[in-house]
């Protein structure tokens, strides 16, 4: 009997012992989940007046032209790689006065007599001189015979104040704010119209002869006086 | 007498970071008090220590990408950052915000690898307290404030990414 009391005794002391080690708890996580969402942020400011006049009153401004330098000031902000450029909205400038009768005069006048310059210049890394376009120096603003206009996508004919016609990292700009890479984020851009004497815009016949031709031709082979406007749109788009 | 170690997790335990503005993306979003554990050890002094999880180790797991192509895709975990704090402010890491490293290496909070640590009673302020007690009778020690900072910048691929936190107690035995 005493046996059995011991056998029972140490039955009872081995399953408090097992209860005992099932009690303990020697580790315990507690998890967090974290969703980092970045979503593309692209913002373009105009910090300078959106109206940019020309007014040729005198001979001297039509032979040697007008030009506004920093009329417009640019700056970009972008969580993804970018690209900036501008069109035309329209292939030709709005004629809203004439001034006399217009006689042998060109009263449809084409955007490219408008030229631009950009400062800083377009610098991405996949340029191909005289092939993608820029306005690192003055140039005409191309509506390429209607195919560029602001109501169209960009093509390789479309001029690029950064970045340029295609996708990648060589042709686009990397994201970046204004405040802290200005020679990258921050564009002034300077305006020119050289109407001169006969006002058939020698310029324009320099670098877009072939509109020269079809604008200036035998019965209207300058501009007609008048009030003319124009509107430009600067676009900014990720490189998609 | 058993020995146990646990704690229990307030407040929510999903976390998201939403950058949507410069200012998000400048200056990083803190989200303060985003969660508070709770320590009770019983019999024994303690561990605490924090690390993230992910499929890859030390990189965020990529739930979606935008449009973009470009851009790093791989951020780093440790762009997290963590702030874990209590009364008594008896964490090893003080009271700056500090990378929250992959759970394999993970950053201790209370103790360290080694075993067993030096025991710390929490009527010492200022130390690491790992004596067994409760946030019942001692919160000033065993209650912890955590608070979380994410600063990512500019050069991350737009998208949405996951990752786990990780809150170990052990007991150092």
């Amino acid at each position: 009997m005493k046996k059995r009391i011991l056998l029972a005794a140490a039955v009872a002391a081995s399953f408090f012992t097992f209860s005992e080690s099932k009690a303990q708890t020697l580790n315990d996580q507690e998890y967090v989940a974290v969703t980092m969402d970045l979503q593309g942020i692209l913002e373009l400011d105009m910090t300078t007046n959106s109206q940019v006049d020309f007014v040729f009153n005198s001979i001297q401004k039509y032979q040697v032209g007008i030009t506004n330098y920093n009329a417009t000031r640019l700056e970009v902000n972008s969580t993804v790689p970018w690209d900036l450029y501008a069109q035309p909205l329209t292939q030709y400038w709005t004629q809203q006065v004439q001034y006399g009768d217009g006689t042998n005069a060109q009263a449809q006048l084409p955007s490219e007599i408008l030229q631009l310059q950009v400062i800083q210049p377009n610098s991405a890394a996949g340029k191909t001189a005289g092939t993608d376009l820029d306005f690192n120096t003055f140039i005409g603003l191309s509506s390429n015979g209607g195919a560029n206009v602001a109501s169209l996508t960009p093509s390789v004919n479309t001029q690029y104040l950064a970045g340029m016609f295609g996708q990648g990292t060589n042709m686009s700009y990397a994201p970046g704010t204004a405040t802290q890479s200005p020679l990258l984020n921050k564009f002034l851009v300077h305006y020119r119209i050289k109407p001169g004497i006969p006002a058939n815009f020698p310029d324009l016949t320099s670098q877009y002869p072939s509109v020269s031709t079809a604008t200036f031709t035998e019965t209207a082979p300058y501009a007609a006086p008048g009030f003319y406007d124009l509107q430009i749109v600067y676009t900014l788009t990720e490189d998609l | 007498m058993a020995q146990s170690v646990s704690f229990q997790l307030k407040a929510s335990p999903n976390l998201a970071f939403v950058f949507d503005t410069f200012n998000k993306y400048q200056q990083g979003i803190t989200q303060y008090n985003a969660l508070q554990l709770n320590v009770e050890a019983v019999g024994t002094q303690w561990d605490l220590y924090v690390g993230t999880s992910t499929q890859t180790p030390g990189y965020w797991d990529v739930g979606q990408t935008y449009a973009s192509l470009y851009g790093n895709p791989s951020p780093p975990s440790d762009l997290l950052q963590i702030r874990v704090t209590n009364i008594n402010r008896t964490t090893q890491t003080g009271s700056a915000f500090v990378p929250v490293p992959d759970i394999a290496n993970p950053l201790y909070l209370i103790g360290g690898s080694l075993n067993p640590d030096a025991t710390t009673p929490c009527a010492t302020p200022g130390t690491a307290t790992n004596t067994e007690e409760s946030y019942l009778t001692s919160p000033s020690c065993y209650k912890f404030d955590v608070d979380y900072k994410l600063l990512p910048g500019l050069g991350y691929r737009a998208g949405q990414y996951n990752l786990r936190v990780d809150f170990w107690i052990v007991a150092d035995l």
